[in-house]
């Protein structure tokens, strides 16, 4: 038989308690994570101009800065990623599981 | 280089022109027949799947200023350019982790409707939608310009009739396709604007033996080792940080990208779509930044700058020396592509401002019927058109590149600190969110107005009133200051129990439209 569940039984529910505060958690470190990456490039840019100056190796012409840059980039793309990744599986999945759970009870 | 054909009429962008825009417009027929409502209208139905719609907020995203103004600026200044890149990528990440679920969950068709959720209804449309119209005007303003430009290079055509024309198409698109052909316009553009962008950087590294190492060696020996540093576009730590604001929040604060949420079934298909937009914008930003630095030994510096001061030509130059008239006709399709579909996009978001949130939220409480509201969004866009075209006509000839800036400073400093505090901080409040949005805008303006890219270069006073370049270190730390200082001030308690009534929606997607 299946019950209505009312939003109550939802927010009272220890395991939807868990789980929402382990996304907040992924959301919040990787936003942090997101936010030093960027800063941490541009605060390189206000104050330490000549380090990005530097080549990368003493016979090519190519500067730090330019991985640096690119790498900022990319690194932003996985961390999207990553989350995009474990809320589509994980995540989700686990919703489904405590509405399923809730229904049979 | 030595000549170019830039100029002068150029029978294949001309040609490509045609198949670009009979396409979209037989697309455009199509989508007609499928826009009945307002669900249609807005958000395609809800329709579209990840992978599309993360194309088509790419090619929402990647406007001429990015195409042709960072390929430009990295030609000019060298590594300058690439602040702009990170700048507008470092974005997305934030809007994936903090604003993608919720914002999918609780909105109907328009950022406005989740920051509104729980607050009062009226005053948050009224000023949000102002806001919202306001940053999407200014953006409007630098893609018509650019057009008119562009197409009076390219096309041979005159400054006026280019801009009556992509007011018509996009009054086009946007009234009889909503955003369903608007989608299809940005989804062909995406692919159209990366593939040329791909085809134009694997020839220029192609005269490198497809070496990085060896193109940056030629930059440097061209133009010194300075070129490959960071120099004089930054000037001090402060408006460092201020532009980095701007870039990265005020890309998660601009209504025609947030509205894109909208046109996919679920949260799940939300996330996919932010996480191939990144994927897109972030190769997309790799690409350009290469033909910057081909332009600026291929084509050389002095040349970029004689054909357009600021630049923005380097790419079509580039693909000219790389590969004769063709490519340079095809790279200038393309580059004309994008500013039109950049420019339905916002013709949809400001259309949806105006019916959806200003006269059916703020004006009718929130209650219309559909079809009176489909006709209210169709005259908006129509009126858009028609002001896109006046206000393309009364800033020809004027430098417009600021007028990016300043939307992206508004959506940073009004549209942005609202959203995630109303998604994210329980005890903010009306009176918060309007305080709070109507500090951010009047600040943005004002400041932008009173800084040295306005007062100094555009009114030529010798010093300005506000002395950084860019504002929203200042103008976004107060508009949050001011939200939560004035929803500590008075509690509001219906706002509060509807935060938490809408838990189940907002993390699960329960009852979400």
């Amino acid at each position: 038989m299946v019950n209505k569940i009312s939003e109550k039984d939802i927010v009272n529910d220890k395991d939807f308690k868990d789980l929402i505060s382990k996304r907040n958690t992924i959301a919040v470190t990787l936003s942090i994570l997101e936010l030093l990456l960027y800063f941490g490039f541009i605060a390189l840019i206000a104050y330490n101009k000549p380090y990005l100056g530097r080549t990368i190796s003493p016979t090519s012409d190519t500067t730090i800065g330019i991985p640096i840059a690119i790498g900022v980039i990319v690194i932003s793309i996985i961390l999207g990623g990553i989350y995009a990744y474990w809320a589509n599986t994980s995540y989700d999945a686990s919703v489904k599981k405590i509405i399923e759970r809730m229904e049979v009870e | 280089m030595a000549a170019t054909l830039l100029g002068q009429p150029n029978p294949i962008a001309i040609a490509f022109f045609i198949i670009f825009v009979l396409s979209t417009i037989g697309i455009t027929y199509w989508a007609a027949k499928k826009v009945k409502g307002t669900a249609e209208f807005y958000a395609a139905g809800r329709s579209i799947t990840g992978f599309q719609n993360g194309l088509a907020m790419s090619g929402d995203y990647m406007s001429a200023a990015s195409f042709l103004g960072i390929a430009g600026l990295v030609a000019t200044c060298g590594y300058d350019g690439l602040l702009y890149s990170v700048g507008w990528l470092v974005g997305w990440p934030i809007i994936l982790f903090l604003i993608a679920e919720p914002l999918r969950n609780l909105g109907k068709y328009t950022y406005i409707d989740a920051v509104a959720y729980r607050l009062s209804l009226r005053p948050v449309k009224l000023v949000a939608g102002i806001s919202s119209l306001v940053t999407v005007l200014f953006y409007l303003i630098a893609q018509m310009v650019g057009a008119g430009t562009l197409v009076q290079l390219v096309f041979g055509l005159p400054y006026e009739s280019a801009i009556i024309l992509v007011g018509i198409l996009m009054i086009v698109y946007v009234l009889f396709g909503g955003m369903v052909a608007t989608t299809w316009v940005q989804i062909i553009k995406a692919g159209l604007l990366l593939g040329g962008a791909t085809i134009l950087v694997f020839m220029t590294l192609w005269q490198f033996d497809f070496s990085y190492g060896a193109l940056f060696s030629e930059a440097s020996a061209q133009y010194g080792h300075s070129f490959l540093v960071p120099g004089s576009l930054i000037t001090s730590p402060l408006d460092a940080f201020s532009l980095a604001l701007a870039l990265m929040f005020g890309t998660a604060g601009l209504p025609h990208i947030l509205m894109r949420f909208f046109t996919v079934p679920d949260a799940k298909e939300a996330r996919k779509s932010v996480f191939y937009a990144t994927g897109f914008i972030g190769y997309f930003y790799i690409l350009t930044v290469t033909i910057g630095f081909g332009a600026a030994t291929l084509v050389g510096r002095s040349m970029v700058m004689s054909v357009d001061k600021g630049g923005n030509m380097a790419g079509p130059l580039l693909a000219e020396v790389l590969g004769g008239g063709v490519f340079l006709g095809f790279i200038c399709a393309v580059a004309f592509a994008t500013i039109l579909a950049v420019v339905a996009g916002l013709t949809v978001s400001g259309a949806s401002a105006i019916s959806h949130d200003l006269y059916v939220g703020f004006m009718k409480n929130g209650v219309s019927d559909e079809k009176r509201e489909v006709r209210i969004a169709k005259l908006a866009t129509l009126a858009l058109g028609v002001i896109a075209i006046i206000l393309g006509f009364l800033f020809k000839g004027q430098n417009v590149a600021f007028m990016v800036g300043l939307a992206f400073a508004i959506a940073a400093s009004a549209n942005f600190p609202a959203l995630i505090m109303s998604l994210l901080w329980k005890k903010f409040t009306t009176a918060g969110a309007v305080a709070s949005m109507i500090t951010g805008l009047v600040l943005a303006v004002v400041l932008i107005f009173l800084s040295p890219t306005i007062w100094v270069d555009i009114l030529g006073n010798p010093t300005a009133i506000f002395p950084l370049k860019n504002v929203a270190i200042v103008s976004m730390t107060s508009s949050f200051v001011v939200g939560i200082i004035v929803s500590l001030a008075k509690k509001e308690e219906n706002a509060q129990q509807i935060y938490d009534a809408i838990i189940p929606r907002r993390y699960l997607g329960r009852g979400a439209e």
